[in-house]
């Protein structure tokens, strides 16, 4: 049985795909659904949510490139749930800077965030390890299913 | 008509000549040299009044004369003319009718009680349209351009109070939508777009400013556009007001977005045709649907 769902919008697919593969290696990995821009995070989301099938996790690069930034997804998701009336689904931040003023203001905005600093210099194989792990945690910090 | 004097524009930074016209319960203010424009409205006609310029400010200073001394225009102490104690009732379309301001006076004006300040330029509208259809699921959507008829539900979302109370009014008066919902910010919007849509309540039209806080109109639209695809609803025209300038950039936008349309207040119009002309565009939107 899958630790639920979680929603990734990553546009660098290589860290969606091999994070997919170390989650995996746990036997309630959870489903992951990639998006490469914000506007098919938010497209999902909605979609999800309105479903029945609220993902357990988002996971979202606030740098994402497309229409739809990543950070301007993370508030479009929360007043998604707002007009639905579903509580808030934790979101991770997942980034190669450093929590600044930006990042700071934008957890602040949306609540029920984590920031997690990946290490661009690593293999992605490391960085997704890591992230898998984080990711991990963070599920288990959230219990239920 | 010309105010004699000249005023600072926050806008320009410097002093300039300013115009200024009442329309209906609107006082129109612009610079004659950015089209950055004031506009106040007044609830009677005692909230106007026409200032000396040269005289002190008076204090303590209200919060409206607060936000008119963050743009570089302040409350005066000393009311000189009398011209515009009696202005039109408050109907947009009676732009025009109301008495004019003196001519000799120099125009430092406010309003006061429930005037709302707005810094935005308040100019010519123009309408623009994307270069092209885009395509897909918007050919079956609802176009712009036909019969006038009244839309039963319109968003309006604007972080300007008085703009919102200006559309607001000018949908309602001139019977173009039953029902005017309005968001001081995108975020907002998205989520009561949310619950009125899932509600069977989704609007027939979103007017959207373009430059807004948290969340720029842009974005806001296309996370509207992401939203309505993932409840499977057909997207919305929007129709952008905005001071921003339709550049090429926005144009392919307005085409990424589909059955999106454009209003500019744009520099060295009519002000006191301001009211007319967002109406105007309006009713062309409406009149677009079957």
């Amino acid at each position: 049985m899958p630790n639920g769902r979680i929603l990734m919008a990553q546009e660098l697919r290589s860290i969606v795909d091999l994070t997919t593969t170390a989650l995996q290696a746990d036997s309630n990995a959870p489903d992951v659904v990639a998006c490469d821009d914000g506007a098919l995070f938010l497209t999902h989301y909605a979609r999800l949510l309105r479903a029945g099938q609220a993902p357990r996790l988002s996971v979202l690069d606030p740098r994402v490139t497309g229409s739809v930034s990543g950070a301007a997804a993370a508030i479009g998701a929360r007043s998604v749930e707002r007009g639905l009336g579903h509580p808030p689904i934790p979101i991770l931040f997942h980034t190669a800077e450093p929590a600044g003023d930006d990042m700071r203001a934008l957890l602040g905005r949306v609540g029920r965030a984590v920031h997690l600093q990946r290490n661009a210099e690593l293999p992605a194989e490391e960085q997704s390890r890591r992230l898998a792990i984080a990711i991990g945690k963070l599920l288990q910090q959230i219990g239920g299913k | 008509m010309r105010v004699p004097g000249t005023k600072y524009c926050p806008s320009c930074g410097q002093d300039v000549p300013l115009d200024a016209t009442l329309e209906g319960a609107y006082l129109m203010m612009s610079c004659t040299n950015c089209g950055l424009g004031l506009g106040l409205k007044v609830a009677n006609s005692e909230e106007i009044h026409l200032f000396q310029s040269g005289t002190p400010p008076v204090a303590p200073v209200p919060p409206v004369a607060a936000g008119l001394a963050r743009v570089g225009l302040q409350k005066r102490s000393v009311p000189v003319v009398g011209a515009v104690e009696r202005p039109a009732p408050a109907d947009p379309r009676s732009a025009g009718a109301a008495p004019p301001l003196a001519p000799e006076a120099s125009g430092e004006m406010f309003g006061s009680g429930e005037s709302v300040l707005n810094t935005q330029a308040m100019q010519a509208v123009q309408v623009m349209q994307p270069p092209a259809a885009s395509g897909g699921a918007a050919a079956a959507e609802p176009s712009l351009g036909g019969p006038v008829r009244q839309m039963r539900c319109v968003f309006l979302v604007e972080d300007s109070a008085f703009l919102r109370q200006v559309a607001r009014d000018l949908l309602t008066t001139r019977n173009l939508a039953k029902e005017v919902i309005e968001s001081a910010d995108g975020p907002a919007f998205l989520e009561e777009f949310t619950r009125a849509t899932l509600a069977g309540r989704k609007p027939e039209l979103v007017i959207l400013d373009v430059r807004m806080p948290d969340l720029d109109g842009r974005e806001v639209a296309f996370a509207l556009r992401a939203i309505e695809a993932g409840l499977g609803v057909k997207r919305t025209p929007i129709l952008f007001f905005s001071a921003v300038l339709c550049d090429e950039p926005f144009k392919q936008v307005l085409a990424d977005l589909g059955n999106a349309k454009y209003i500019r207040k744009a520099e060295g119009g009519d002000v006191q045709q301001l009211g007319e002309r967002i109406v105007a565009v309006l009713e062309r939107l409406v009149g677009t649907r079957k």
